[in-house]
């Protein structure tokens, strides 16, 4: 019932053994490919706020661009295209950018 | 009191009546047991040494506890026995497991430990033997006032409770403090400050008891969490998100009486000396955005420390917590990633300690929830003790189907279960990119949305007179958007055949100015081709009849403009064919370099008129 296994033992002890190994021969050989690796951010933390910022003025840049076409020009000249562009570009900065203040205010999505 | 030990006698009769022998020839050489109650776990740790006295290899060693024990038994492993210098968390124990013998006695409950290698005749061993007990210490007298100190009782036997012979043995208590109330005394007893001593013994029989009951003070806190939920939640963009929700109670000797929180405050270590002051909580280090709040808010009385090796976080409950008294509350922090996530074998695993993080809570059930990212597949756990395990599903901060969640419980906890485990998962990090999408895909239909409100013609009536006038009032007005594009297309070819003049002066090339000029003269060609249907289409509308002078009036002036800028470019070109000097050319066209600048100040005039159509 209580036993303790040693499965579990293997898997994490194998990196501090290895770490030991190497500092005692004094070799600089990789860890093998078994080593756990750790996983991190695919972007430094630290970034957030900065992304945050830079990336929602240029959406919002985009956005304001999109309305003041829609608001300006005549609806018979107006082209799909560029209304659609101009959103996607938008809605992609926006996105990324609300994603990295979410992130930087601290609500880990 | 008597009572109680009259109970222990009966227990001790049961025994002897139901006598059994001893199944293999081991021995017990030595033993020496201390009994640890400084807090409220009560930790028996026990050297044994093991002798093979019969033929056979022996590789089992059973340990026996009576019922009363086994029941708040909360954690026990075999160690091997490394001196008095002993250098603990070496990570080796040997496996103990839970035996039902048929022919023991049925008041024992039995565990066997399997040694590394077998014991062959003769041959000894040593091992440590460590049992944590919770709930084994009973508060008497049961209810106390807030002046009353807490006493507590505590039951074992003198002499080790072995299906084996031991030789020699001794046993020591440890007590928080040297006030002791009363304890069995027996032969061979001592109590020296706070540790009483019992033994040695020689040569005892298998199934020796002998009960003995301590009676001592006690003020250390009894912080005992009912239930303790603790969520980890991963998040791949950095971040493994801790909250912990306590349910806490006081589990030491009941308050009766009234609480006066002025003597408190007056007097506290003579007036609520057993009260729940504050827990300290030991998190990781790196630990941040800590909090502490229940469900009223936020709490403030709480303090935090942080250094590389570790992050402490203190915390005082709303009031002092007396016997019986409740409290809950929740604390949270996060971790960084990097720390606690790992990847093996395109496995992912977080390592993480299993536990509560607060000093000497015993949790009567400990609940971990492992909230996994969304879309993660193979989930499997592995601990170092038996876990219940279920699955659950959590909907978190832009999920669709739901986060897999790994709900382990544990009943009974005690700190020596703050141990590492593991839950492996298989997680695609493209999926990290769903949370962006959805973001994205949110805003791209709202502007969708806007570009269809702007699209769409939602007018009822599409026949009255006011709404045929809007629709031909859009026309008038796309109308004249277009011609501006085209004379500010001529504009800029305008700016080509003057750029074309300054290049001739510099460098002469009459060829080059000439082939610049005949491309501009095609395009404007082109140009006033386009715009001709265009002032058709105004000149036949009825709108656009109070704006028609003014774009007529542009449309001569740009016309003009061209004439003049053509002149200039073939005087000047021609000017140069015959080489004339600087001051000759400049004369010849003075004129018409002024009527350009008047007419392109009044050309951009009306454009500004017309943009604020």
């Amino acid at each position: 019932m209580y036993c303790c296994r040693q499965e579990f033992k293997n898997g994490l002890q194998s990196k501090p053994k290895l770490s030991t190994a190497a500092s005692n021969s004094l070799s600089t050989s990789p860890p093998t490919a078994m080593a756990p690796k750790p996983i991190a951010s695919p972007v430094a933390v630290t970034w957030y706020p900065t992304l945050a910022v830079v990336m929602l003025a240029i959406g919002l840049i985009f956005t304001a661009s999109f309305f003041i076409y829609e608001a300006t020009i005549s609806r018979k000249s107006r082209s799909l295209a560029k209304e659609l562009i101009t959103g996607t570009v938008a809605s992609v900065f926006l996105g990324f950018g609300s994603l990295f203040l979410l992130l930087a205010s601290g609500v880990y999505v | 009191m008597r009572k109680m030990v009259l109970r222990l006698d009966v227990f001790l009769l049961a025994l002897t009546i139901l006598w059994a022998p001893a199944l293999s020839d081991l021995v017990l050489s030595k033993v020496d047991r201390r009994i640890d109650l400084t807090s409220q776990i009560a930790r028996i740790t026990s050297t044994l040494k093991v002798e093979n006295a019969g033929s056979g290899l022996v590789s089992e060693v059973l340990l026996a506890f009576p019922e009363s024990q086994a029941k708040h038994l909360a954690h026990l492993t075999a160690t091997p026995n490394e001196g008095k210098g002993k250098v603990k968390g070496s990570g080796i124990s040997y496996p103990v497991q839970l035996v039902h013998a048929k022919d023991m006695p049925p008041s024992l409950t039995f565990y066997s430990v399997s040694l590394p290698k077998g014991l062959g005749k003769g041959d000894s061993f040593t091992f440590d033997v460590l049992a944590v007990f919770t709930h084994a210490l009973k508060p008497f007298p049961e209810k106390i006032t807030q002046a009353d100190i807490q006493l507590l009782v505590f039951q074992d036997s003198a002499h080790y409770l072995s299906p084996y012979a031991v030789k020699v043995q001794t046993l020591s208590v440890k007590l928080p403090d040297a006030r002791i109330e009363s304890y069995t005394r027996i032969e061979n007893t001592k109590n020296i400050g706070s540790e009483i001593k019992y033994g040695p013994y020689e040569n005892l029989p298998p199934y020796s008891y002998s009960p003995i009951v301590v009676h001592f003070e006690s003020n250390q806190p009894f912080a005992v969490a009912e239930e303790l939920v603790r969520e980890i939640e991963i998040s791949h963009w950095g971040n493994i998100q801790v909250t912990e929700h306590y349910k806490l109670v006081h589990g030491g000797a009941q308050s009766k009486g009234e609480f006066s929180r002025l003597d408190y405050q007056a007097r506290p270590h003579v007036r609520g000396a057993s009260a729940i002051r504050r827990l300290v909580a030991k998190l990781p280090p790196r630990a941040h955005s800590v909090y502490y709040r229940d469900e009223i808010g936020n709490v403030s009385t709480s303090n935090l420390w942080s250094d590389f090796k570790k992050t402490e976080l203190e915390i005082e409950p709303r009031y002092p917590m007396f016997g019986g008294w409740r409290t809950a509350f929740t604390i949270g922090y996060g971790l960084p990633l990097h720390e606690f996530l790992f990847e093996s074998d395109g496995k992912r695993f977080i390592n993480i300690s299993f536990g509560c993080p607060i000093n000497e809570v015993v949790i009567d059930t400990l609940i971990v929830k492992v909230v996994l990212p969304e879309g993660s597949k193979d989930i499997s756990v592995s601990a170092p003790f038996p876990l219940k395990q279920w699955q659950e599903k959590k909907f978190s901060h832009l999920d669709l189907v739901g986060r897999p969640v790994v709900a382990l419980e544990k009943t009974n906890a005690v700190p020596e279960h703050n141990q590492k485990f593991q839950v492996y998962y298989k997680f695609n990090s493209l999926a990290m990119l769903w949370e962006p999408l959805m973001l994205i895909f949110g805003i791209f239909f709202l502007f969708v949305t806007g570009i269809v409100y702007m699209h769409v013609d939602m007018s009822i009536s599409k026949s009255s007179a006011s709404y045929l006038a809007k629709l031909q009032w859009d026309e008038v007005q796309a109308a004249i958007q277009q011609i501006r594009n085209i004379i500010t297309r001529c504009l800029v070819i305008h700016d080509k055949v003057e750029a074309s003049l300054r290049d001739l002066s510099r460098t002469g090339d009459i060829q080059a100015c000439k082939a610049a000029r005949k491309a501009a003269d095609g395009l404007l060609k082109e140009l006033s081709k386009e715009m001709k249907p265009l002032l058709a289409f105004l000149q036949s509308s009825q709108q656009a009849a109070h704006l028609l002078p003014k774009v007529e009036e542009l449309v001569v002036k740009v016309k003009d403009l061209e004439e003049r800028l053509m002149v200039k470019h073939s005087t000047i070109v021609d000017c140069y064919e015959k080489k004339y000097g600087g001051r000759e050319i400049e004369n010849r066209v003075a004129s018409q370099v002024q009527k350009i600048t008047a007419l392109r100040q009044e050309v951009d005039d009306l454009l500004e008129f017309i943009d604020e159509i």
